[in-house]
């Protein structure tokens, strides 16, 4: 990969990486990190990395220092609060019920309704990214939007 | 095999469209055996989607672009940062060494005459009697004005000969003295109280500068000083 090959992949990717991970930790200062330090990885390896797949490496790359984070961090216990706040929206919009239901997700299920929706990755592909098969992609893609759609259910039931 | 561990996924490619016959039969009949796992009507909705884009700007863009470090930029860029140290060492010797010229430097005046000519006389005056005219202009100064017109009018390449006084502090004979032509301007500025009419006077400390460089020809370098700065003027 060639200087220019990484300045394009920053053009292309960072953007899109950093909506990644900010949508699963609500911290712009952790996810900005973590976009940096995945680029910076790409940088240092760039010699190996297939030019081809080198969107998928930066996804993964992000994903696994986000679960490293969020193991050590305990960014789990700061989503509970993420979700209370979600209620308080004064008129909230389609958007933002979404997003909220988002943050009430598992881990998982919200990487892969991200990479899938966000990114518009194949199942094969989310599964390259998140070291997952293409059916465990499916079962968590499935789980993650019947969650969504109860959790609109449940908010337009208190709205 | 379909298993409750993985019968959404076949749920999700029958909602896509995808599912094969074969699997579309084998997940029936999976439903059949299983009446508790199949899905509520609108349990599912392939319509919602999650906008990633909602609400969030990437701040850091520039930062992770980088620019190539090409071995001559970084020659240049040090060798700036060289020519800058040489420069301030340069200037800052210079510096002191005016300052310490101005006060070390031997009073020296010369008195040129009038009316110029290859015969004229250039006298090397010992320093402490210039110190002592320095005081007096000090006190009552005049412009030269008259004596600097005398200066240009002075023809360029007028034969001057000079001698110095071999009794000077320091000086000798063999001494070369080197008048500095660029401060020869200065001269002009400077007052003279009670101007002969015949003879103007160069500070020297201002004008030269003299080595203590043995050699044969002292006298005529400060000819061709003196010349060099007529002609110039």
């Amino acid at each position: 990969m060639t200087l220019e090959d990484y300045n394009q992949c920053v053009i292309d990717y960072s953007k899109g990486v950093y909506r990644f991970v900010f949508k699963q930790i609500n911290d712009s200062e952790k996810a900005k990190d973590i976009v940096q330090e995945s680029f910076l990885k790409l940088w240092q390896k760039r010699k190996d990395v297939d030019v081809k797949k080198v969107k998928a490496y930066l996804f993964n790359t992000a994903y696994h220092k986000l679960i490293d984070d969020i193991r050590k961090d305990k960014y789990l216990e700061d989503e509970t609060k993420i979700v209370d706040r979600g209620y308080h929206h004064q008129n909230p919009d389609v958007k933002d019920i979404i997003n909220d239901a988002l943050n009430t997700l598992p881990q998982i299920q919200k990487s892969v309704l991200l990479l899938r929706d966000g990114q518009g990755y194949s199942y094969n592909e989310i599964g390259e990214i998140l070291n997952l098969s293409q059916q465990q992609v499916k079962v968590y893609i499935y789980r993650a939007r019947v969650s969504v759609k109860e959790y609109i259910k449940d908010v337009n039931n208190i709205i | 095999m379909i298993s409750k561990e993985n019968y959404q996924s076949y749920l999700l490619d029958r909602i896509e469209g995808v599912l094969s016959v074969k699997d579309n039969k084998e997940l029936d009949k999976f439903l059949e055996q299983n009446p508790e796992l199949i899905p509520l009507e609108d349990e599912y909705d392939n319509n919602i989607k999650i906008d990633d884009n909602y609400g969030v700007v990437y701040p850091n863009f520039d930062n992770l672009i980088r620019s190539e470090r090409k071995l001559i930029p970084i020659i240049i860029k040090y060798t700036s940062i060289a020519a800058m140290i040489t420069l301030l060492i340069t200037f800052t010797i210079l510096f002191f060494n005016n300052g310490k010229e101005k006060q070390q430097s031997i009073p020296i005046a010369k008195t040129i005459p009038k009316n110029l000519n290859e015969n004229t006389n250039i006298e090397l005056v010992e320093p402490t009697t210039i110190k002592r005219e320095k005081t007096i202009i000090n006190k009552s100064p005049k412009p030269i004005a008259k004596n600097k017109e005398k200066i240009e009018k002075i023809e360029a390449n007028t034969l001057i000969k000079a001698k110095t006084k071999s009794e000077l502090k320091d000086i000798h004979a063999t001494d070369t003295i080197i008048l500095i032509v660029n401060n020869l301007i200065e001269y002009v500025e400077v007052f003279e109280p009670k101007p002969k009419i015949d003879t103007m006077y160069i500070y020297t400390n201002w004008l030269c500068r003299y080595e203590k460089t043995p050699t044969k020809q002292p006298y005529q370098r400060i000819q061709n000083s003196i010349r060099g700065f007529l002609a110039n003027k």
